[in-house]
């Protein structure tokens, strides 16, 4: 028994929460909060940078995306999704071009724009 | 007796989740992306107020928004409603969205109720799918089933990520539902 008894100090010393002791429990509190206000600083920051520099950070949102490799274009994928669910395209060739959109990047599924106005319909999405 | 207010709350994950969205996205996605996930959140309190079951909390969290229940246990019936009321809303908002112009938004709407809709146990039709396996085949050979299933279509979309080259979204995504089916088999075994 001697062997497995933790004095209470030792618990407290040990800190973990799984230990069941306070200190440790108030330091994994203190790690979420910390972590809380971390992620929120950073949400701000980038809010007031998007309303104060939106070219500038625009910017450096491409140079980033491009050196991760990022180069789906969802937001095309997803115009294309919407105008077959209208009908305007057949379902068959949206998914195709959506995927094209999503596989390829922002040339793959050719310009948004150009598939619209062959239609006779007006898009300012490209 | 007056409903209590659920709590809301926001998880250091869910503040990220809003940063990276913030960094990342246009501001058409990015308000696409809010009113999706607002119709979607809406269905499944639509379904539970309907149901007349209490939601205790609220929370943003790395995955997005997290419902709560003050009940503990709920029907089986109860919880396939609730489950697919979201991705019901989420699909009438993208038709709506859709017969206003709004595209993007209908097809982001689109897109996440068809990923709500994956039969993998957090997202909405893992939920939907152990209900209806509890149901029909019993509490423990339901659980056997959804399990399986769960862990075959979160690897599967990881390894369609993987061979077919789809980029880092779907092995990341994959690889999350499986490793949060393992940890909800592990809580159980314990």
């Amino acid at each position: 028994m001697a062997q497995t008894y933790r004095s209470y100090r030792g618990r407290g010393g040990r800190g973990g929460a799984a230990y069941g002791g306070r200190a440790g429990r108030e330091r994994k509190i203190r790690r979420i909060e910390l972590r809380l206000t971390f992620c929120l600083a950073l949400a701000a920051a980038f809010s007031i940078a998007r309303l104060l520099f939106p070219a500038f950070f625009g910017g450096i949102r491409d140079d980033i995306t491009q050196k991760l490799g990022m180069e789906a274009d969802f937001k095309s994928a997803a115009y294309v999704v919407g105008e077959a669910i209208r009908g305007e395209i057949a379902p068959g060739e949206a998914f195709s071009q959506a995927c094209s959109f999503i596989f390829e990047g922002e040339s793959g599924g050719g310009d948004v724009t150009e598939v619209f106005a062959e239609d006779g319909g007006e898009s300012t999405a490209a | 007796m007056r409903a209590r207010r659920p709590e809301l709350a926001v998880t250091p994950g869910g503040a990220l989740l809003v940063a990276a969205a913030l960094f990342f996205l246009d501001d058409e996605t990015l308000i696409s992306l809010v009113a999706a996930a607002f119709f979607h959140e809406a269905g499944h309190l639509f379904a539970l107020a309907v149901l007349g079951v209490g939601v205790a909390r609220v929370r943003l969290t790395l995955t997005g928004a997290e419902i709560v229940l003050a009940e503990e246990a709920v029907s089986y019936a109860d919880e396939i409603v609730c489950a697919l009321a979201g991705p019901a809303f989420g699909a009438a908002a993208a038709f709506l969205f859709s017969a206003f112009g709004f595209y993007t938004a209908a097809g982001v709407s689109a897109a996440l109720t068809v990923f709500n809709l994956l039969p993998v146990w957090p997202l909405d039709g893992g939920r939907a799918l152990l209900a209806l396996g509890r149901l029909a085949l019993g509490q423990e050979r339901g659980e056997k089933v959804c399990f399986f299933a769960s862990l075959a279509a979160a690897v599967s979309l990881a390894a369609a990520g993987l061979l077919l080259r789809w980029g880092a979204l779907p092995i990341i995504f994959g690889l999350w539902l499986a490793c949060r089916t393992c940890k909800n088999l592990a809580d159980d075994v314990k």
